[in-house]
């Protein structure tokens, strides 16, 4: 009799995508995984555990904290089909991740005046995305707290259910479908007051496109603190730009002592700012193993560890270094023993431009269907800046410099030639494949779709795949559509076959 | 004493089952999850712009 | 109302972007700098040996190339300017000028550097780009100064001697103010109860005036003003409402016929293209160099939603609301090109939050670059028509 085909895809119910059971990877693997599942069961426990009454408050409250509920079946679903150093090397990324997420929300139910008044919330500057919190380096016995990353972004990652609330909510005052999802979704969070009533002051800013800044105007209206608008140069390229950047980070410190009473110490910032370059330099260290055949390091975490150190570390989360040490260890011995950490792995990719965030693992099923290892994605190169420490001066301009280069527009803005950098990306970390995320409201990207496509033709050794998404709304393009875009291009272009037949095609649409 | 290791070895086995059947998940999901959407879908919010 | 002289003339210099009086004044050995956005100052294109030649793409038909380049979801204004281009529309141009203030219109730029446009019949093209502040404080006008000197006025000495003197740019400015003079003087005769002069032939006077050599144009719009001060106007209005039109890029005096056709005249045009803002006189002050002047001019009076302080925000609403009670509106429309994100958002504050709050009857429109979907326009015109008309009975909002 012949041996039943094991696919992936009978381990989960239909249409809501719950695992019937956890993933078998043998006994060793899916003992530590066991093992890391009880630790994060322990964050939880322990985050709850800092604000109990608070806490639970703000689950009944948000909406958005509700989505947070599926964190163990989206850390499942990050680990799916890792196994070894790769799997630990993701576990170890995701307790720091976990530990900065849940110590941030916890932080930010602890300063909501909603559930009453309390000191904690002028302790707190919120912050706009996509700046991270280094400027807050000098203020020492501030905290900051990010505004829309909960609520959308991650939101988006934990419960594709979540962000459509959002996004209707400002449609029915008329914004079209074609505007940016992700400010739409922060304005929708805003109208439906679904933010918490917490810090001294709000930091907007330009960051990193047009709708942001306009989205900014709306979401404002909701905020009853002190707000700064932190406006940086789009054209970050021109030193000339410098000076202007410079004086706008003079600004806000002036403006976060006054609204604060807190004073700026420099040798607090400088402190952090050493930090924040350890971060990097370590970063990419982790690069360099990246580049080779023996990495740990892929799929969907890599790239939520980065952007996880920009928006909330900035050198400020001790377990974010704390990680990425550990993880080099893990990769400084894959390599010395020479082991493929990705044994499915058929080709190597990097993801360009805006993913779909409804399909956070997306990766992981690119990995496990097709053998599509991701390497790296495009946000993985933003937010990398040194910050000198030779003078007060320099440094803010290399802080501004950070925000200039952060996640979502190091490569959208500033000059065409940064959203091409994606070829010298994938020839340097060996990758064989681009995977061309096609937002389809992302103007910066989709302003060069025909130059992108034009350039294909001078890398004619790497194979480049489009997917469309709508950034955080899938009902305009479900996870199951980019599947089959997917799909498409590896059967008609690369004429391979699926390595799981049964993960080509299925219905996860009202799942987490 | 007695006791408490006795619990102690019953709490692994139970964590390890309710791990590999995924309960904590399917709790979440099935259970708790449809309470607090009626929960968000009942609440009165100031929604304005 | 009598025909104007020159409207014929004016409607067959705006078939082209290189109309006869751009084609005239290159022959004259004058140079053609290429613009989109306010924040391009008009005034630093006219300098000595130079004239500026705001982009519009007239009588696009397909624009699949434009497309392919750029996706069917952007701004299709951007997308006819890119097509214009490739097939070389704009050949004429000597430069253009753009800055990193629109994420769509800025990459449809690139892609005159990137594709080499132009270049073939001018070696010496170029395309200059700068950035601009988001806020107006004095950083931001030092910086937006600076940006001027750099990426606009020292490229064009470098790359074609142009003089670029105090002199030169205080004498670019008088020639600016006449023609704002003369512009500013023909529009507020549509404050009259009975204007004699259309919200489309405004229009059209307009656009002549951004998109033809200044000192070639003078002479028809100071003959047309005179013709208008001794013009009479119907004995009757033709209209049955007044409107200002708010938002983003028009420079399609068809939109605008559609919209009278309907009855409604466009009493102001607060958009991309339009004169409210645009057309006021620059002055230079006692402690300011002429550059300086005029940065600080246009980076106060611009009303582009990308200024996100509050108290502009605020002030684009006033401003709306001041040109409404100065022009004597009964309504308020927002158009906004299709996929622009600056004006979805701004149509959503026109519309819900503006009108809430002031009571003014506001209508938003979406619209494409070409007058597709002029049925659809149509009825949504005529509806709002209506529901002021209605308004005006029952003794509405004033």
């Amino acid at each position: 009799m012949a041996k039943k085909e094991k696919l992936s895809r009978d381990r989960f119910y239909d249409k809501t995508g719950i695992a019937k059971h956890r993933e078998w990877r043998g006994l060793k693997d899916t003992f530590y995984d066991y093992t890391q599942w009880v630790i994060n069961l322990g964050i939880m426990a322990g985050f709850v555990a800092k604000s109990p009454i608070r806490i639970m408050r703000g689950m009944i409250e948000y909406r958005w904290f509700g989505s947070y509920l599926a964190s163990l079946h989206w850390i499942d679903k990050t680990m799916e089909g890792l196994e070894g150093p790769a799997l630990r090397s993701a576990h170890t990324m995701m307790h720091a991740i976990m530990n900065t997420a849940t110590d941030h929300i916890a932080n930010m139910m602890k300063g909501d005046r909603r559930f009453g008044d309390t000191k904690e919330a002028g302790k707190q500057v919120v912050f706009e995305e996509t700046m991270g919190p280094e400027i807050l380096g000098g203020f020492p016995g501030l905290k900051p707290t990010l505004m829309e990353g909960m609520q959308g972004l991650v939101g988006s990652y934990m419960d594709q259910t979540l962000p459509p609330y959002y996004i209707d909510a400002i449609e029915r005052y008329g914004l079209p479908s074609d505007s940016c999802r992700l400010s739409a979704t922060a304005v929708g969070v805003a109208i439906q007051d679904d933010y918490p009533k917490n810090g001294a002051c709000l930091i907007v800013n330009n960051m990193p496109c047009d709708s942001s800044t306009m989205n900014s105007q709306l979401v404002r209206r909701r905020f009853e603190i002190p707000e700064f608008i932190a406006t940086l140069p789009m054209r970050w390229e021109d030193e000339k730009t410098d000076k202007y950047a410079l004086s706008t980070m003079k600004k806000l410190i002036a403006f976060i002592e006054e609204t604060t009473g807190e004073k700026f110490d420099e040798k607090a910032f400088f402190d952090m700012m050493a930090k924040h370059n350890t971060e990097i330099a370590d970063e990419q260290a982790h690069w360099e193993y990246m580049a080779t055949p023996y990495t740990p390091f892929g799929t969907s975490i890599v790239n939520l560890f980065h952007t996880t150190m920009y928006a909330f570390s900035g050198g400020r989360v001790p377990a974010i270094n704390k990680a990425q040490k550990k993880c080099l260890e893990i990769a400084k011995k894959a390599y010395a023993d020479k082991i493929n950490c990705f044994p499915k792995a058929r080709h190597r990719a990097i993801v360009w431009a805006g993913p779909g965030c409804y399909f956070f693992h997306f990766a992981n099923w690119l990995y496990n269907c097709w053998g599509i290892l991701v390497i790296a994605q495009m946000d993985n190169f933003e937010g990398c800046t040194y910050i000198p420490t030779d003078s007060l001066d320099n440094a803010l301009v290399g802080v501004a410099k950070s925000y200039e280069h952060g996640i979502m527009r190091r490569h959208l803005t500033g000059g065409y030639e940064h959203l091409l950098e994606f070829w010298e990306f994938a020839r340097r970390f060996n990758c064989d494949m681009v995977v061309m995320n096609e937002d389809i409201t992302c103007k910066g990207a989709l302003g060069l779709s025909g130059i992108v496509n034009d350039t294909a033709k001078n890398y004619p050794d790497i194979h480049m795949m489009t997917v469309s998404n709508d950034l955080f709304d899938h009902r305009t393009i479900s996870r199951n559509e980019m599947r089959r875009q997917v799909n498409d291009y590896m059967t008609a272009v690369m004429q391979e076959e699926p390595l799981d037949r049964s993960l080509l095609d299925f219905d996860d649409y009202e799942g987490w | 004493m007695k006791k408490a290791m006795l619990l102690m070895l019953s709490v692994i086995p139970a964590s390890m089952l309710i791990y590999w059947f995924n309960l904590d998940n399917k709790l979440i999901f099935y259970g708790v999850r449809p309470i607090l959407n009626k929960i968000y879908d009942g609440q009165k919010r100031d929604i304005r712009l | 109302m009598k025909d104007l002289k020159h409207l014929i003339f004016f409607e067959k210099l705006l078939e082209n972007a290189e109309n006869e009086l751009v084609k005239k004044a290159i022959a004259d050995g004058d140079k053609a700098l290429g613009y989109s956005c306010y924040f391009i100052p008009e005034v630093l294109l006219n300098l000595p040996g130079c004239f500026s030649s705001r982009l519009r793409a007239p009588g696009t038909g397909s624009i699949d190339v434009g497309t392919y380049y750029m996706s069917n979801k952007i701004c299709s204004y951007t997308r006819s300017i890119l097509e214009r281009g490739i097939e070389g529309g704009f050949d004429y141009l000597s430069a253009l000028f753009s800055a990193e203030t629109c994420q769509m219109m800025h990459r449809g730029h690139e892609h005159f550097e990137i594709l080499g446009l132009v270049k073939k019949q001018n070696p010496k093209f170029f395309m200059s780009m700068f950035d601009v502040p988001f806020v107006p404080d004095e950083d931001a006008l030092a910086h937006y100064t600076e940006q001027l000197k750099f990426y606009v006025l020292d490229k064009l000495n470098e790359v074609y001697g142009v003089d670029t003197s105090e002199k030169a740019l205080l004498d670019a400015i008088k020639r600016h103010n006449e023609i704002c003079r003369i512009i500013t003087e023909i529009g507020e005769l549509r404050k009259a109860d009975n204007p004699v002069i259309t919200g489309y032939e405004f229009h059209v006077i307009q656009l002549v005036s951004q998109v033809c050599p200044q000192e070639l144009i003078k002479p028809y719009l100071e003959e047309t003003l005179k013709e208008l001060k001794k013009r009479k106007p119907d004995p009757k209005p033709w209209f049955r409402t007044r409107v200002v039109v708010v938002g983003s890029e028009n420079d399609d005096p068809e939109f605008t016929k559609l919209l009278e056709s309907c009855g409604a005249m466009v009493v102001a045009d607060r958009y991309c293209f339009g004169s409210l803002p645009g057309r006021e006189e620059i002055e230079v002050k006692d402690n300011e160099t002429a550059l300086q002047a005029i940065a600080r001019h246009y980076l106060m009076s611009s009303e582009c939603p990308r200024f996100m302080n509050k108290e502009r925000t605020q002030g684009r609403m006033d401003y709306v609301k001041k040109l409404y009670e100065d022009y004597k509106a009964d309504g308020v429309l927002y158009e906004q090109m299709k996929f622009c994100e600056y004006w979805s958002y701004e149509r959503v504050i026109g519309t819900s939050i503006f009108a809430v709050e002031t009571g003014i009857p506001c209508l938003g429109i979406e619209k494409e670059y070409t007058l597709v979907g002029a049925g659809q326009l149509r009825t949504r015109f005529q509806a709002f028509v209506e529901s002021l008309e209605i308004k005006k009975i029952q003794g509405g909002n004033k």
